[in-house]
């Protein structure tokens, strides 16, 4: 059975497959929920200081969308969904190893639909041992 | 040193038997903190800031700014004591909360130092020579005698760290070890009688 979408009503056309055809002035939408991501992109992360704890945050809503330790210097969070374009988000670094503490780092950039690259530049702490 | 980190209550807690802080391990915990799972979450805890050679083996004192948080020392009946640096900041510019019986010691300096001593006391051997070569015969009446220094401090050590107690319109002072009195009072009211209740005036007996 198949339907047909036209001036606001959907008919069946008995008799065919089933799927739906757009007669004259319908109207195809897509719904979403407000919390569902609208597209996902990549963030590129540089510079970090291997063993660094990090967290990328949604400014929106502050929700969490990535976290971990650096494995690597330089590494891509893949998939990131992103609630708006552009996509405001804070990015945390921390790292308290036992030979040297770095001072709490923090970022923010724009993520749309081609990614974002952050660039990270953390500082020796001095005071803390 | 023992410390027990409530990002809730943005407090860290002095945990027993700990009675002393001692700023710059206080940092390191702080920094520790900052990096874990949990506290990445959260804002920093605190700056901090000195350290700078000032040249040899001195540099500037330690200040540590508490961004919100507060140290809390363990309820009892004891005096603690922060050292070490500077400690500021905290709740309406206080850095130490509220801990029932604790009395602390805050030591504070607007031009506090830290020499660094790899071996000896650190003095050269022209600075002995000098602290040495000085009068000690002569004591500045200001100051105790030296006879009686050692016993004068005892007593102020004992009141300020053993129990006391009000009993019989009485006030009873005792050592650090609660069981050895060491002074004694007799209490009154405003109208110069007995009392154990709305003191105004005490008198040793």
């Amino acid at each position: 059975m198949a339907y047909i979408y036209t001036a606001g009503i959907i008919q069946e056309v008995p008799g065919t497959s089933e799927e739906l055809y757009a007669g004259s002035g319908a109207v195809f939408s897509v719904q979403k929920l407000p919390t569902d991501p609208i597209f996902y992109a990549s963030v590129v992360i540089k510079n970090i200081v291997v063993g660094s704890r990090y967290l990328l945050i949604d400014t929106n809503n502050d929700t969490e969308l990535a976290s971990g330790e650096a494995v690597s210097q330089d590494f891509d969070l893949e998939n990131i969904p992103v609630s708006s374009d552009p996509m405001l988000v804070e990015f945390r670094v921390r790292l308290s190893g036992t030979l040297l503490k770095y001072l709490p780092y923090k970022s923010y950039g724009y993520v749309n639909r081609n990614g974002a690259t952050l660039y990270v530049s953390q500082v020796e702490d001095t005071v803390a041992t | 040193m023992s410390y027990l980190f409530d990002f809730g209550t943005k407090l860290i807690h002095i945990l027993s038997p700990q009675t002393e802080v001692d700023i710059q391990d206080l940092l390191d915990e702080i920094r520790t903190q900052e990096a874990t799972e949990k506290g990445i979450t959260y804002g920093k805890i605190a700056d901090a800031s000195g350290k700078e050679v000032l040249g040899g083996s001195v540099s500037v004192g330690v200040t540590l700014e508490l961004l919100g948080w507060q140290i809390k020392f363990w309820e009892g009946n004891y005096i603690a004591k922060v050292a070490g640096g500077n400690l500021v900041g905290g709740v309406s510019g206080d850095p130490v909360a509220y801990s029932a019986g604790v009395q602390t010691l805050l030591i504070q300096s607007a031009a506090s130092t830290v020499v660094q001593v790899s071996t000896g006391s650190g003095l050269s051997s022209e600075e002995h020579d000098q602290l040495m070569g000085l009068d000690t015969d002569t004591v500045p009446t200001a100051v105790w005698a030296e006879s009686d220094r050692g016993s004068k401090l005892d007593f102020v050590y004992s009141i300020e760290g053993g129990k006391w107690t009000i009993v019989g319109d009485q006030m009873v002072f005792f050592s650090a070890d609660n069981l050895t009195e060491i002074a004694r009072f007799n209490l009154y009211d405003a109208n110069g009688n007995p009392t154990m209740a709305n003191v105004m005036t005490r008198t040793r007996i």
